[in-house]
């Protein structure tokens, strides 16, 4: 599903280049479940970046679902992230202006009929509990609803895989364990692929597979449970 | 989500500050529509105004006075010449027909005007019909212009008495500037009997009152016996190189001058077309106000919307989506303003279309749709359009990071 060959990145900074990553070899199978974990600014949202294409890396190969990341030009990468990826992020970015449906609806392929569009926002929506909710204001969720809203926007036009960046930051421990076991349950349900970005080490013990990004140069260890 | 459901839900999420855009799009489309309409008025009086008349004998003075009077009924005439004028001109080979025209007397600000009655089919055909009633054939009977008659509720069969000057209450001044009291009781004394009502001419005559020659001999003392004067004759050449031999000939008699009734009626449409131009340069700064407006709201709506505009991009939306969400903003605003203000335009020529017609003698086609109107749709959404562009091109250029920037 994704695998990354000596990829490398750095950002300048007062003049300098600062590496982030340096990624020699990574490889993660289709439907894993992974705990990305590390200390800030060591290189996590990065590589979230680099995986969802919106950045590219200085060096160094990125395939995902046989995609070649590192070889397209902008507007590919967007297409890319359109059909194939999710992002659920931790201030949840649900457009205020819009319902918690019509915040979903702007992933809806184009292709979906009307009726195809109803019945998976109906079922996305119940699934995540927010069948009641789905045509309220952001303004007018709560917060964990806000974060199940941001999960069906991502899940809605079936990607390959789920980019998580501190979904649970801004939410009460206890809605955050709920929050993850529903995202875990769906991701394990769906089979996608999931690569959730934390640094709540507790939260991280309910993925199967936690990954440390250590320090500069450092090589990305697999921690098997 | 479609496009066109996104940009309308921005739209409504700003309901002020659409709304003002909108209405500065209105108002300024309106003005011109008003503006279009009264030059196209103008244009239509200028066309139509004097009918096949292309040469106006009158006494010396201001050659345009003398036109505006004449067809327009605008203003006063530049004095008398003598009625045996009259007989010398349709002696005259060169001349298909003339008529003599007496003025100098109002009914409630419409002006009584003197004139023989085949006036009308050498003006506006032979097939012309009467609204109601009969032409007038002797002195005392009266018709009445058609927007005449309606503002003032007259009807075949009623009678009036005029009073003296061109405007309404001029007699009084006249009076209390020691005027002639004797021939101010004579206009008092004088009853006029409608007996016909004109068809809509679209000219000036629908605001006239038409009588008998001589009306202005009965009523005023100084027109007896071999005294009597016209305002002045009207005259249809037989050739166009009559209408050159008749000015000539006449304009060299003491007193009188004979004019090319095209060339001083383009004269005073020319010196409107200035004041016309001088309306455009405020128009021009409505236009640019308006653009201005589109301009800001969408740098405000960029500056609102980085974020969202940041997460759209890292959802997968293109720049093209970005793009054209900001331009289709600006459009839509600019194409609701635009139709709103054409039926603003439209409805205010057509309110206001009695006040023009009395203040100016503009006749304005309210409900046409004037050849100009493309121009301006097109113009104006091109303006938004341009305005909606540098925006655009900001949003463009947001980085799907702006995300996740504090």
């Amino acid at each position: 599903m994704i695998q990354l060959e000596a990829v490398s990145k750095s950002f300048a900074m007062h003049g300098k280049s600062l590496p982030i990553l340096q990624i020699p070899s990574w490889r993660v199978e289709s439907g894993e479940r992974i705990a990305l974990i590390g200390p800030s600014g060591s290189g996590k949202s990065t590589m979230l970046h680099v995986l969802s294409g919106v950045i590219q890396p200085d060096q160094g190969e990125v395939w995902v679902d046989g995609e070649p990341l590192h070889q397209y030009k902008e507007a590919k990468r967007d297409q890319y992230r359109a059909k194939k990826v999710g992002y659920i992020f931790q201030d949840f970015h649900l457009i205020s202006s819009l319902t918690a449906r019509q915040n979903v609806e702007l992933i809806v392929p184009s292709e979906w009929s009307k009726r195809q569009t109803t019945e998976q926002l109906d079922y996305w929506f119940e699934r995540v509990g927010l069948q009641d909710r789905m045509h309220h204001l952001p303004s007018q969720l709560s917060r964990g609803q806000q974060q199940r809203a941001a999960i069906v926007r991502a899940l809605i036009a079936k990607p390959k895989l789920i980019l998580a960046d501190e979904p649970t930051g801004s939410l009460d421990w206890e809605t955050a364990g709920d929050v993850m076991s529903l995202l875990l349950e769906i991701c394990e349900a769906e089979r996608l692929t999931l690569l959730t970005v934390t640094h709540d080490l507790h939260l991280a013990d309910m993925y199967p597979t936690r990954i440390h990004i250590q320090d500069l140069n450092e090589i990305v260890r697999r921690e098997a449970v | 989500m479609k496009l066109i459901s996104l940009l309308w839900n921005n739209i409504l999420h700003r309901k002020t500050l659409s709304l003002v855009t909108v209405l500065s799009v209105a108002i300024t489309v309106a003005l011109v529509v008003f503006l279009l309409l009264c030059s196209a008025g103008l244009e239509q009086g200028a066309e139509k105004g004097y009918g096949p008349f292309e040469v106006t004998i009158g006494a010396k003075g201001s050659a345009s006075q003398l036109a505006l009077n004449t067809y327009y009924h605008i203003g006063a005439p530049t004095g008398n010449v003598p009625l045996s004028l009259l007989d010398e001109v349709r002696k005259d080979p060169q001349v298909g027909s003339a008529f003599a025209m007496t003025t100098g007397d109002n009914l409630n600000g419409f002006p009584i005007v003197g004139m023989e009655p085949g006036y009308f089919p050498v003006r506006y055909g032979n097939d012309t019909q009467m609204a109601e009633g009969k032409l007038y054939g002797k002195l005392g009977e009266a018709v009445i212009g058609s927007y005449a008659a309606s503002a003032l509720g007259m009807h075949v069969g009623d009678k009036f008495q005029g009073a003296h000057g061109l405007v309404k209450g001029a007699a009084d001044e006249d009076e209390d500037a020691g005027g002639d009291h004797d021939e101010h009781e004579a206009h008092h004394a004088f009853t006029y009997t409608i007996v016909g009502i004109l068809p809509p001419l679209h000219t000036s005559d629908d605001r006239a009152i038409y009588t008998t020659l001589d009306y202005a001999w009965a009523v005023h003392e100084s027109q007896s016996g071999a005294n009597k004067d016209v305002t002045a004759i009207l005259v249809k050449p037989s050739s166009l190189l009559g209408a050159q031999s008749i000015k000539t000939k006449y304009g060299q008699i003491s007193n009188v001058q004979a004019i090319y009734t095209s060339k001083a009626v383009a004269d005073v449409v020319n010196v409107v077309d200035k004041g016309t131009q001088a309306l455009s340069v405020v128009t021009g700064v409505c236009v640019v106000l308006a653009a201005g407006t589109i301009l800001l709201s969408l740098i405000a709506a960029v500056q609102e919307r980085k974020r969202d505009v940041g997460l759209l991009r890292l959802i997968g939306k293109s720049k093209g989506f970005i793009w054209m969400a900001l331009v289709g903003e600006g459009l839509s605003l600019t194409f609701i303003g635009l139709i709103l203000g054409l039926l603003i335009g439209h409805l205010g020529g057509y309110l206001g279309r009695e006040a023009v017609f009395e203040f100016a003698g503009l006749q304005i086609q309210s409900w046409q749709l004037m050849p100009g109107e493309w121009m301006l749709a097109v113009f104006t959404l091109l303006i938004g359009g341009l305005a909606a562009a540098g925006p655009a091109l900001q949003a463009y250029r947001v980085d799907p990071l702006q995300l996740f920037k504090s």
